[in-house]
């Protein structure tokens, strides 16, 4: 009897029906016989209620998350009170590193080692050059920073940059415009984050380059990367955001995700922890991502999958987390992230690794932690590592 | 080949708490990142501000790293901590209400609801959000509080009976009839809209 004002409903609307909702909340035999039938007599509705009930999951309660400042501070006082207290204080210097770490590192994976294997057993990513941090204004002038860099722009185009060692406010009053663009440049072995001066919050890993302007445009906010960041959009409705690389466009209006998109590397993707993503490639119509799925593209096309989210962005905890993969992809992931050249023999390359590694600042730590683990021995020759099977 | 690594299930929440009771203090950061969050959670819906709940954290955290040596049975950590906090957060309040002299035994659990597609229309958020809440909130505090538990915290009937002070088979019924309530709630009301725009059409 109802059908009929159903059949003009499409998803938001279904997800916002009280009836609808009460049988994804509390569903009896009753409701699914109703909604069954209807999707049977209806069958070109069948998206919508997919849809809907997809809305309906994405639902949260009591949704409170402290900020990656709040956690890093209340965890480096309950270190605090523990090392007064005279307990394990040797250990604690060890697990603070960690929760140093927890802002700025970021890790994930490269596949170029995966389907082109290198042709001399170097497992490296480190190129000659600059070692240190660039940001150019939109003047063209350029400064540096040696170590890695928080820096935060605002709404009047204001820039203050924070290092381990200073904290320095650059420039004052950058001019409204799309031309008026910045690049930030960090180099392999060196990990930064920008705030936007939307307030949108950048987690940038080794290798990237991102250009972006110190203000946004009224209509749009627009970046364009080639490398790899994770980023938390600030929601404005009426002011998409869209991250730009080689290959792809991402436009969201508020949501959390992460974006591997080198150039040298044969695949990109994204994965999506929150909210919903809508990707344009070249050609071909516009692909919506679902939390927990990754989108691979590559030269002979693409293809999404249901993924656990967190071993593409493990770097949130300073670990890295794979499964199933191969000592050499994550070697390769070391060499970017530590900037130092790893080579590694052929049996060793193929062994199989499934779990965790926390990324210390000294690379040493990380390599004892992986023989401890693995069935292989490394040694350093000048700035080399190499690694070979037991 | 395939190499199994003993770190491989640091998620597992049995293995991380026997790491941590060996004494390995990189399993206790990963129980803080892992655990920080849900316990935010759950003390906001028990009516407490941030900045307390920050400070009862913080004590539940170095009771647990303090008390390492004699938590070799604890069955969850999860709701180990979760109660640990709960402990907590009654003794605050018995120290507030003692104050200001109000007897106010009855928790009372809250609930924000929200919605995280972020491609449908505000409107449309705003209605899901006050369509989901306001069947929540045609429960008990107690069966809210269950709720939330079971199926937002992912807590077993055994782990919330603990955490309640109650049995697991009345944690059942109780959750069950809170079920019942959700089903029941404005039926005939919706049977007669219904009922009324078949009748225009």
């Amino acid at each position: 009897m109802t059908d009929k004002n159903y059949s003009k409903f499409n998803a938001s609307d279904f997800a916002a029906d009280d009836f609808f909702l009460k049988w994804r909340m509390a569903a009896d035999k009753e409701s699914d016989r109703f909604w069954t039938n209807f999707i049977e007599s209806n069958p070109w509705k069948k998206d919508d209620i997919l849809s809907a009930i997809r809305i309906i999951n994405s639902v949260r309660i009591n949704d409170y998350q402290f900020t990656q400042d709040e956690l890093l501070t209340e965890w480096t006082r309950i270190n605090h009170s523990i090392k007064k207290k005279g307990v394990g204080r040797k250990r604690l210097v060890y697990t603070l590193s960690i929760a140093s770490s927890l802002t700025l590192l970021l890790i994930v994976s490269y596949f170029s080692f995966f389907t082109k294997p290198a042709p001399d057993k170097l497992i490296t990513v480190t190129q000659p050059g600059n070692k240190e941090i660039q940001l150019t204004l939109p003047d063209q002038s350029s400064v540096t920073f040696g170590e890695n860099a928080d820096i935060i722009y605002d709404q009047e185009g204001n820039i203050t940059v924070t290092t381990a060692k200073k904290k320095e406010l650059l420039t004052t009053g950058a001019v409204k415009g799309a031309l008026q663009m910045n690049k930030l440049i960090v180099p392999p072995g060196k990990i930064s984050s920008l705030t936007l001066s939307d307030g949108s919050k950048i987690w940038i890993n080794s290798g990237t380059v991102l250009e972006f302007p110190s203000v946004f445009e009224d209509h749009q906010r627009k970046i364009k990367i080639d490398g790899e960041i994770y980023i938390e959009v600030s929601r404005n409705e009426k002011n998409p955001f869209i991250v730009s690389t080689s290959s792809f466009l991402v436009k969201v209006l508020g949501t959390k995700f992460n974006v591997s998109a080198y150039n040298e590397d044969p695949v990109q993707r994204i994965v999506l922890v929150r909210g919903s993503v809508e990707v344009k490639m070249k050609s071909g119509d516009p692909v919506k991502l679902e939390p927990d799925e990754m989108l691979s593209l590559s030269e002979t096309g693409f293809h999404s999958e249901k993924v656990d989210v967190y071993d593409y962005i493990s770097w949130k905890d300073g670990i890295f987390r794979f499964t199933g993969e191969p000592l050499e992809r994550i070697l390769t992931r070391l060499s970017r992230h530590y900037d130092v050249p790893i080579t590694c023999d052929d049996d060793a390359k193929r062994i199989q690794v499934t779990g965790k590694l926390a990324l210390f600042d000294d690379l040493t730590t990380v390599l004892d932690n992986i023989t401890v683990i693995l069935p292989v021995t490394y040694e350093r020759e000048n700035n080399k590592i190499i690694i070979s099977k037991k | 080949m395939y190499v199994v690594d003993p770190l491989r299930n640091m998620e597992d929440e049995a293995s991380l708490l026997a790491r941590f009771l060996k004494g390995d203090d990189t399993a206790f950061a990963l129980i803080y990142r892992k655990y920080a969050n849900p316990l935010l959670s759950y003390g906001m819906g028990l009516g407490f501000d941030r900045e307390t709940l920050k400070d009862a954290i913080h004590d539940v955290f170095c009771k647990l790293y303090a008390n390492k040596s004699f938590l070799g049975n604890i069955k969850s950590l999860k709701s180990y901590l979760f109660k640990s906090l709960r402990n907590k957060l009654i003794n605050i309040h018995k120290a507030q209400t003692d104050r200001i002299d109000i007897d106010g035994n009855e928790s009372h659990f809250t609930v924000k609801v929200t919605v995280l597609d972020e491609l449908i229309r505000d409107e449309d958020r705003i209605q899901i959000q006050n369509g989901v809440e306001k069947y929540l909130n045609c429960l008990t505090s107690r069966q809210r509080e269950a709720v939330y538990l079971r199926f937002i915290q992912d807590l077993d009937y055994e782990e919330i009976a603990v955490l309640l002070d109650m049995s697991p088979h009345g944690v059942r019924k109780l959750t069950s009839r809170a079920i019942i309530r959700i089903r029941e709630h404005n039926k005939l009301l919706l049977f007669l809209l219904f009922h009324l725009q078949s009748l225009h059409l």
